[in-house]
């Protein structure tokens, strides 16, 4: 009995043995498969991070078997070991003895996986391996190797693990729209050796072309899983649960230089306007600032309902303001908020569903409860653009009223006040201060960069990001418009930076489309008796208005006449807008406005629709040239084109010298030494078709004889493929060569 | 070619009408057949001396003796049931040997023309770099205009008219190796080549008892063969192998190793040679493949390399030949009507 029990032992024992080829392998093939995650982070951290917890599980595993442990007791050893692995690397300080996990580690986890989500939506490739991701990727690799440990020894079936390997293998390349190759051959080469070592497991030897098949097999579905992989096509799941709308942001111009950032350019809405010069948008205003952020007023009197055909102008204090209304008819395409973009001097909206508030104060539109989604509305505006005189003569309001416009918390920083000064050195008049200031910005060194205040740190609206931007000066629309309306309040004159879109781009006929490029803000700032006025500050982003034009030779203040009203509705500086920098995507302490992956999702998936693109060229073209059954030369050399396409595919030689004749020689001879053609029926086929495209080609031109081919090119088609192998007939299908390069040029002095 | 010119024979014979590329086909496959009854195992050799003499063209056989150059010639001869003659050339023959001679007829008291050997369908010019410049150009200049003046009479040669000549390209010691606007009046050129052990064996036992030309019979009548002649001119060639014609020889024009390309006659004769080939295989229009075949034959003998001092030693005619191929790999083929 006991003897029994120690044999039994024994064997297992022996089995334990082995069974190490196999388990090491199996931790070679987790560990080479993450290393096509390498080019994607920054860091190599944490793929020793993963290496030690694939080591632990299978060091754990091996041990248990190679003592004498059933086979699922080693797995579970194992992943008891890769947990204690984990928590050790990932969550050290939540633990007891540094290894033993307690309930904070697992809220630790869940932290470190939170975060990585936010991560993974925020930032570009590289992507830098904080702790969030470092922990997603070490856990993936426990998970990983239990489940390949679990399926290739306790269950047996090693081939399956193939497929584990290739979930971790795809979404790098996806993410690097390229298959990593190193990486990709040596997981291939760690799952043959996976194949090899289950084998030797079994006590079975040798079987390698069984093993090479199998492979081929897997690699096969690689690819197809490859081609077919649904997700990463722009929809990243965080970018939904993560986006935050201007309206509900604690910061919407922090947000709006995210969204600027954002690589994709998503249409937002479209329009028509019977206006002669496009309008900009506004969707909100920010007028309080408390030295670090720029806000909104939510609570405000006077707010209504919008009711379709009545008039938004109720204040009795301000006479309606008179000339003809311009019709603007938005479409909304993309944008999701809570509040409507619309031009300015707005009188009526129609045909906005839901419960939008109008807030009278600021000329905007809001909903508590309402999105823009799917949006199709009217908006009546007179706009009346003051002119340069009328500001010059306008004076700054009483002290007391726009309290909240003026305010400006102290420890306003010493650049900040002594540029202002050098800026508007010589002038009184509040319009001249407010025309020197922009001209200052926009005419003077500064440069419009998206990247700058994100690769230095100086990102924000904050008082001190504006004095860095004042050193630094490189930066976008937030922070022009910033500095503006601070230095604004710091010489008195009520100001608001105004949140929306620039009038977009024009097609042909007359539809603007607004993208999340044309995303802006701008100062607004109050003139005694004119009302609140826009600037332009930003240099290259939409045009200074009439009444404060940028200083040209010609153009003054006086003479708005000389600018071309065009300018307004085109930036000229899209293309600074562009991709940041990669080194710029490198997170400070303060990550919040990186560029996020989702982009390269949506990237991915075009890649993967292109890469399916020439096999759907090549299945039409076939169709179409088949189903010609026509016996007029085009049906010919249609089908005979398809038999040169299928060789080619195939990874035949066609040089440009080839002839019909010499590449139906080639297939006979093809066909003959595959044995396959035993009626010679083939052969009859190809004869028949080859002589069909001498006739077509180079008989002369009437000619009765000609016969049907698509049959015949059906016949020889089959036997073409029939003669290649399996892997052949796969590239044929998938990435047809054909596709790419036609291997017959015509002569260049074709007569016929 | 010479279809303006006055022809001897088809007058008499009457037979005009188009002979069926069918029956071409099968006539000259019984013509290389019955050459090669002596001549083992040089069918490609075979076949483009039947191209070229259906092709009204001139054969220019260059080879080490023995191989049988004089040998397919007079096998060919004996086959199609023509006149022949046979020149050896030497180099105190004189042009008047070739072409003939005008002899004072005392009884007439005026001088009457001796037709010279020159006067036959088929002429086997033995080693013909032996001869005088002189006499070289006296049948160069017969094979150009297919017509003898002599003493202000121009008589015309009998139709078909072909010329073998045969070079040997070893000893070269004391005779005058054609130039090369003399080479380019051949349509095509060929080697033999030696026999391979095979077919070396087997002359052996067939061809150890007296001439084996004597065993040959001609397979068609003269009538039949200006036939075979006419039909080969039927035969179509589009519009886009003519243009492949014209890509192949202006290649050579342009090719970095050559110092002289093909002619616009080597076009000519080229598309010539390429009907003939046509014909011979049965079909009823000229493929690409057709003039690739032949491109190597017919332009080869025509090109003069670079001076080349790295490959001096080289065989010359190999190299061209290589050069010509290459050429042909790299020149597309139209894949248009």
């Amino acid at each position: 009995m006991t003897d029994a029990r120690a044999d039994a032992r024994a064997g297992r024992r022996r089995e334990g043995r082995r069974l190490v080829p196999l388990t090491v392998s199996l931790g070679l093939l987790i560990v080479t498969a993450l290393s096509a995650f390498l080019p994607v982070l920054d860091e190599t951290g944490w793929w020793f991070g993963c290496v030690a917890v694939v080591a632990a599980v299978a060091g754990a595993s091996a041990l248990a078997r190679f003592l004498g442990g059933a086979r699922p007791l080693g797995s579970i050893v194992g992943a008891a070991a890769g947990v204690l692995a984990v928590t050790a690397i990932c969550g050290a300080d939540t633990t007891l003895a540094g290894i033993l996990p307690t309930p904070g580690t697992i809220g630790h986890f869940v932290d470190l996986t939170q975060s990585a989500g936010e991560s993974i939506y925020r930032q570009s490739i590289p992507a830098h391996a904080d702790a969030g991701i470092t922990f997603l990727l070490i856990f993936a690799a426990l998970m990983a190797a239990v489940s390949i440990d679990l399926m290739a020894i306790s269950a047996g079936a090693a081939a399956p693990v193939g497929l584990v390997a290739l979930a971790i293998i795809i979404p790098p390349s996806v993410l690097m729209e390229e298959l990593p190759v190193f990486a990709f051959a040596a997981t291939a080469l760690t799952y043959l050796a996976v194949l090899w070592a289950s084998r030797v497991a079994q006590g079975r030897g040798g079987g390698l072309a069984r093993m090479l098949s199998i492979g081929v097999v897997a690699a096969s579905i690689a690819g197809i899983g490859a081609a077919a992989v649904p997700g990463f096509n722009g929809t990243n799941p965080f970018s939904v649960s993560n986006a935050t709308t201007l309206s509900s942001s604690v910061s919407p111009l922090l947000n709006l230089g995210e969204d600027l950032q954002r690589t994709g350019n998503s249409v937002q809405f479209r329009y028509r306007t019977s206006a002669s010069e496009p309008p900009r948008f506004r969707m909100m205003t920010l007028e309080t600032f408390d030295g670090e952020t720029w806000s909104s007023t939510q609570e405000r009197s006077g707010v209504f309902a919008v009711e379709p055909g009545e008039s938004l102008v109720r204040n009795e204090g301000i006479a309606a303001p008179s000339g003809t209304p311009v019709n603007t008819v938005v479409s909304i395409a993309g944008l999701r908020d809570r509040v409507l973009p619309i031009p300015d001097g707005a009188i009526a909206i129609d045909g906005a569903d839901g419960t939008w508030l109008w807030d009278p104060a600021d000329e905007t539109v809001r909903s508590a409860s309402d999105s823009t989604t799917g949006l199709h509305y009217t908006v009546a505006s007179i706009r009346s653009a003051p002119t340069a005189e009328s500001l010059r003569a306008a004076d700054i309001p009483d002290r007391g009223i726009f309290a909240a416009e003026r305010e400006v918390p102290g420890d306003v920083p010493e650049v900040i006040t002594s540029t202002l000064e050098t800026v508007i050195e010589g002038t009184e008049n509040p319009y001249a201060r407010a025309h020197a200031i922009q001209t200052f910005l926009r005419d003077g060194d500064f440069t419009y960069s998206l990247s700058a205040p994100v690769a230095q740190g100086y990102d924000g609206d904050g008082l001190d990001v504006i004095a860095m931007f004042l050193e630094r000066r490189a930066g976008y629309c937030v922070h022009f418009a910033a500095t503006m309306a601070t230095m604004a309040r710091l010489i008195d004159i009520p100001s608001r930076i105004v949140l929306g879109f620039l009038p977009g781009d024009e097609n042909n006929k007359g539809q603007h489309t607004v993208t999340t490029e044309d995303l802006h803000a701008w100062p607004e700032l109050f003139f005694e008796g004119v009302g609140w006025v826009a600037f332009e500050p930003t240099p290259g982003r939409g045009s200074t208005p009439a009444y404060a034009p940028e200083p040209t030779s010609t153009a003054e203040a006086q003479a708005p006449e000389d600018l071309d009203p065009r300018a307004f509705d085109t930036p000229t500086a899209r293309e600074t807008t562009q991709t940041p920098d990669a080194d710029t995507a490198a997170p400070d302490s303060n990550n919040n406005a990186t560029p996020n992956l989702a982009p390269f999702g949506a990237i991915g998936g075009i890649v993967l629709v292109l890469l399916a693109v020439p096999a759907l060229v090549r299945a039409a073209r076939r169709t179409r040239r088949l189903r010609r059954a026509g016996h007029d030369r085009s049906a010919i050399d249609a089908a005979w084109a398809e038999i040169v396409d299928t060789a080619v595919d195939l990874g035949w030689q066609h040089p440009v010298s080839d002839t019909p004749r010499r590449l139906g020689e080639r297939i006979l001879t093809r066909i003959d030494e595959g044995g396959a053609d035993e009626s010679g029926a083939v052969a009859a086929s190809v004869e028949n078709l080859m002589r069909a495209v001498e006739r077509a080609r180079y008989g002369p031109s009437v000619d009765s004889t000609m016969v049907g081919t698509a049959a015949d090119a059906r016949v020889v088609l089959s036997a073409l493929r029939a003669t290649a192998t399996p892997a052949e007939r796969l590239r044929a299908a998938m990435w047809p060569p054909s596709v790419f390069a036609r291997g017959i040029q015509p002569t260049t002095n074709l007569a016929g | 070619m010479t279809d303006a010119a006055v022809r001897f024979d088809t007058d008499e014979t009457g037979r005009r009408d188009a002979m069926p590329i069918s029956e071409v086909s099968a006539l000259a496959t019984q013509i290389v057949g019955r050459i090669e009854t002596v001549i083992d195992g040089k069918h490609d050799a075979v076949r483009t001396a039947v191209t070229v003499l259906l092709a009204e063209g001139h054969l220019l056989i260059e080879d080490v003796p023995g191989v049988g150059k004089t040998m397919l010639a007079r096998a060919l001869a004996a086959s199609v049931g023509v006149t022949v003659s046979r020149i050896q050339f030497t180099p105190d023959l004189l042009p008047s040997d070739v072409t003939g001679v005008a002899v004072f007829d005392q009884r007439e008291s005026r001088f009457e023309f001796t037709p010279g050997p020159v006067f036959a369908h088929i002429v086997i010019g033995d080693e013909i770099n032996r001869a005088s410049p002189k006499t070289q150009s006296a049948l160069l200049e017969c094979m150009a205009e297919r017509q003898v003046t002599a003493d202000g009479t121009t008589y015309q040669l009998s139709r078909p008219f072909t010329v073998f000549a045969t070079q040997n390209p070893i000893e070269m010691e004391g005779t005058y190796p054609l130039p090369e606007a003399q080479r380019d009046r051949f349509s095509a050129r060929l080697s033999m080549g030696y026999p391979d052990a095979a077919a070396e064996r087997a002359m052996l036992t067939n061809r150890d008892d007296g001439d084996p030309l004597s065993a040959i019979e001609p397979v068609v009548t003269l009538p039949e063969l200006v036939s075979m002649i006419d039909a080969v001119h039927g035969v179509f060639a589009s519009p886009s192998v003519k243009a492949y014609a014209v890509d192949l020889v202006a290649a050579t024009r342009d090719h970095a190793e050559l110092r002289l390309g093909a002619s616009p006659r080597a076009t000519l004769q080229l598309l010539a040679a390429a009907r003939a080939r046509a014909a011979v295989e049965g079909h009823e229009f000229v493929l690409p493949d057709h003039v690739a075949a032949l491109a190597e034959s017919v332009l080869a003998h025509r090109l003069v390399p670079v001076p080349r001092a790295g490959e001096r030693g080289r065989d010359t005619a190999a190299a061209l030949r290589a050069i010509v191929a290459e050429i042909v790999d790299s020149t597309p083929v139209p894949n248009l009507g």
